[in-house]
Parts: C-alpha cells; sequence; structure tokens
C-alpha cells in the first residue's frame, strides 16, 4: 500500500472515519449509569446515619439567652436537621426535642413550663454559649462506608466484567484497581486515625463521599467521558458546597460547624444527585443502543 | 521541509489496520468478533491483519476461554499506540497544510481499502 499521493480530502476523511470508530467503541465500552445509580442508592440509604439529632448541653440562664442560642445554632445549621437540648441543672434529666429554624422560640423545643424554670434556675455565672456537645459517634457512617463502598466498587468491577466479556471491549484493569485500592486506603486510614488531620469526626463521615466523587472524576478519565468527569466535579462540589466549610469563627466554636457538615437531607440531595445523573445516562444508553 | 505525508506509515496507514489500532487504543482490550463487527471485515481478513500487526509488534493476541466459548483478544503495545499517534499526527498535519494552502486541494488517492495484509 502506497502513501504517495494521498490527497488531503482523504486525510480529512481518515480521520473523520477514525473518530467515528472511536465514539462507537467508547459507547460499547461505557457503562458509568450503574456506578451512579449504585452509589446514589448507597448514599440515600446511608443517610440516616449522618442524622444530627444531637444532645446539647446549654446553660442558657434564661428564656431569651436560650432562643438566642437557638437561633444562632439554627442559622449555622440551615435549618435542617433537629437538635435536643438539655439544661445543665443536675437534677434536670429532661431532654426536649427543639426545631431549628431561622426564628426559633423555646416554645418550639417542647419545653414544658417546669423545664423552662429549670433552665431559667441555672447559674447565671456560666456563659451562655458554652455548649458541651455530645458528638454523634462517626463509627456507623464509617464502619457503613467500608463495607457498603467497599462492596459497591466490586459490584461495579463484576458488572464491567461482565460487561465487557459480553460487549467484547474491556478498559484497562490497572486504573480500576489503582483506583480501588487508594480511594479504600484513604477512607480507611482517615477513619481508623483517632483525630483525622483536617479536623473533625464530622469531616471523617464527608471523606467517604469525596472518595465516591474522586473515583467518578478517575472513571471519567478512563472512561474519556466530559460528561461524567463534569457529573463527577459537580457532586464534589455539591459535598462541599452542602457541607457549609467555612472558616468564620462562631460564638458557638468549631464544633457546632462540624454538626452543620452533613446532614440526612444533604446526603439525601447528593444521593439523587448521582441517581438522576445515572438514569439519565442509561436512557442516553438505551436511545444509543437503539438507534440505527 | 519535508512534506507530512512522509511521516505516513505504510503499515498502519491502511484502513483497516488503522480502524484496529483506532479500536484497541479505546480499550485495554477488544474481542476479536467485535472488531470484526465494527470494521466489516471477514474472520479471514481480520486475522492476517492482526497477524501483520503483530508481527511489527503493534499488538498482543491473547487467546483463552470465557466460559467454555474460546476467545480471541487483541491489545495495543506501547509501539502500537506511538505508531497511532505518529499517524494521527500526520494525517492533521496533510490536513492542516492543505488548509493553509490557498488553491486546489492536492491530487487525492483513497485510502487503501485493500483487504490483503501486505
Amino acid at each position: 500500500v502506497s502513501t504517495s499521493e494521498f490527497g488531503s480530502v482523504d486525510a480529512a476523511d481518515a480521520l473523520t472515519e477514525l473518530d467515528r470508530l472511536r465514539r462507537r467503541t467508547r459507547r460499547q465500552r461505557r457503562g458509568f449509569w450503574f456506578p451512579l445509580i449504585l452509589f446514589g442508592l448507597l448514599i440515600l440509604a446511608s443517610a440516616p446515619l449522618y442524622s444530627v439529632h444531637e444532645t446539647v448541653s446549654t446553660t442558657a440562664e434564661n428564656q431569651a439567652d436560650l432562643t438566642h442560642y437557638l437561633r444562632a445554632l439554627g442559622a449555622m445549621l440551615k435549618q435542617d436537621g433537629d437538635l435536643r437540648v438539655r439544661s445543665t441543672a443536675p437534677a434536670d434529666a429532661a431532654v426536649a426535642a427543639c426545631s431549628i429554624g431561622p426564628d426559633p422560640q423555646v416554645g418550639d423545643c417542647g419545653l414544658t413550663a417546669a423545664q423552662t424554670r429549670q433552665l431559667r434556675t441555672l447559674a447565671p455565672a456560666n456563659p451562655v454559649f458554652h455548649p458541651q456537645t455530645k458528638q454523634p459517634s462517626p463509627a456507623r457512617a464509617a464502619l457503613f462506608w467500608l463495607v457498603a463502598g467497599t462492596a459497591g466498587y466490586l459490584l461495579t468491577a463484576a458488572f464491567y466484567r461482565r460487561r465487557a466479556i459480553r460487549r467484547g471491549v474491556a478498559t484497562s484493569v490497572r486504573v480500576y484497581v489503582t483506583t480501588g485500592v487508594g480511594l479504600l486506603a484513604a477512607v480507611a486510614a482517615t477513619t481508623a486515625a483517632s483525630v483525622f488531620p483536617l479536623g473533625n469526626l464530622v469531616i471523617r463521615q464527608m471523606v467517604p463521599l469525596v472518595a465516591i466523587g474522586i473515583g467518578l472524576v478517575i472513571l471519567a478519565y478512563a472512561e474519556r467521558s466530559f460528561a461524567l468527569a463534569a457529573v463527577g466535579t459537580a457532586f464534589v462540589a455539591a459535598i462541599l458546597a452542602t457541607s457549609g466549610i467555612n472558616t468564620t469563627p462562631t460564638p458557638l466554636g468549631p464544633t457546632y460547624l462540624a454538626l452543620a457538615f452533613l446532614t440526612p437531607y444533604r446526603l439525601a440531595f447528593l444521593g439523587a444527585l448521582l441517581l438522576a445523573a445515572g438514569i439519565a445516562f442509561a436512557a442516553a444508553e438505551r436511545v444509543g443502543h437503539t438507534a440505527p | 521541509m519535508t512534506h507530512p505525508i512522509h511521516d505516513l506509515d505504510d503499515l498502519v496507514h491502511q484502513r483497516s489496520r488503522l480502524g484496529i489500532l483506532v479500536m484497541l487504543s479505546e480499550g485495554g482490550r477488544v474481542q476479536f468478533s467485535l472488531l470484526q463487527d465494527n470494521l466489516g471485515l471477514s474472520e479471514g481478513n481480520l486475522s492476517r491483519h492482526l497477524t501483520t500487526l503483530e508481527a511489527a509488534g503493534y499488538v498482543t493476541i491473547e487467546k483463552g476461554y470465557e466460559g467454555r466459548r474460546p476467545r480471541t483478544w487483541a491489545r495495543l503495545t506501547n509501539e502500537g499506540r506511538q505508531a497511532l499517534n505518529q499517524e494521527v499526527t500526520a494525517l492533521k498535519a496533510i490536513v492542516a497544510k492543505a488548509e493553509a494552502r490557498p488553491g486546489p486541494a492536492t491530487p487525492k488517492r483513497r485510502l487503501s481499502h485493500g483487504t490483503a495484509a501486505t
């Protein structure tokens, strides 16, 4: 076969044909709707584990202080989630469920007249903002992600393997193994560490979610998909945006910022985001598959 | 300055073989039957092209079983990837050179559709 006198039109035709073939092979190889739907569902399932139903001890000395305290807390929690408030009076074991909103009232917290009275009798010397939170144990969420995250990853690998056999085209196994081991190690290390270098327990609960986002971006690279890269990036951005991370000092201290990081509602939003993207990709694949 | 047409590799510059390399570049490994379907080649033709590419060190062939079914997979080597990249670069350069030059396009000869492996 000679290449002499090969024309520019032929070169352009050849490039177009190669591009068409490249796209077709990519379409046949891709299947990222599966991990998107799977991890979307896992995130939804994990949402209850991120509950911010917390018990907070406050030394608010009167109703006005407590209202003020709750308002500040509510503003930080951005309205989603409930809080349990307990007075620190020694004899007071009462715990009142309290809805947190932009304008919380003590009455909204379901405090009885006796409980309110007890709050009012607290030592006036104590500062109003002296919360002693009992942080939620991250163990449940951490354990969930170690098990479910690993299982999800293995299921995805099995899905891709099966698909590769059926379709006849497989991506590099090395990328999957390296990514899986790397992400699992990162999640396990941050979970095992008693103090995560960047901060607190709640951040550790966020790490598995960020790991999912990074995994999606790496998958997008392996699959050469801008659309998936956009979804992965948007997902990570959504985690950071909804987690409300900021360094603004507050009178309530950093532990309350931590409480505000991730709540079930936000987890539900993040899960729905991946789920919707997965369904959209699955539908697009179906249309592409049936198209002539 | 030489014309980019001289950068075309006769071994790679063949429609079917170029197609094989492009498909392999998109997958870690690709099954024989998929190559056949996507490229519209007969079993014999595809085998000959793969043998040629394997002899040049551009692809590796793996034979095995998936369950009880015998399968043949092809995989691109680093040399194959390099050859493909060089070919695509040369093709783009030819197009770019023609676009930069006013007047009629260069005399054309179709990209070989030959089925015999050379």
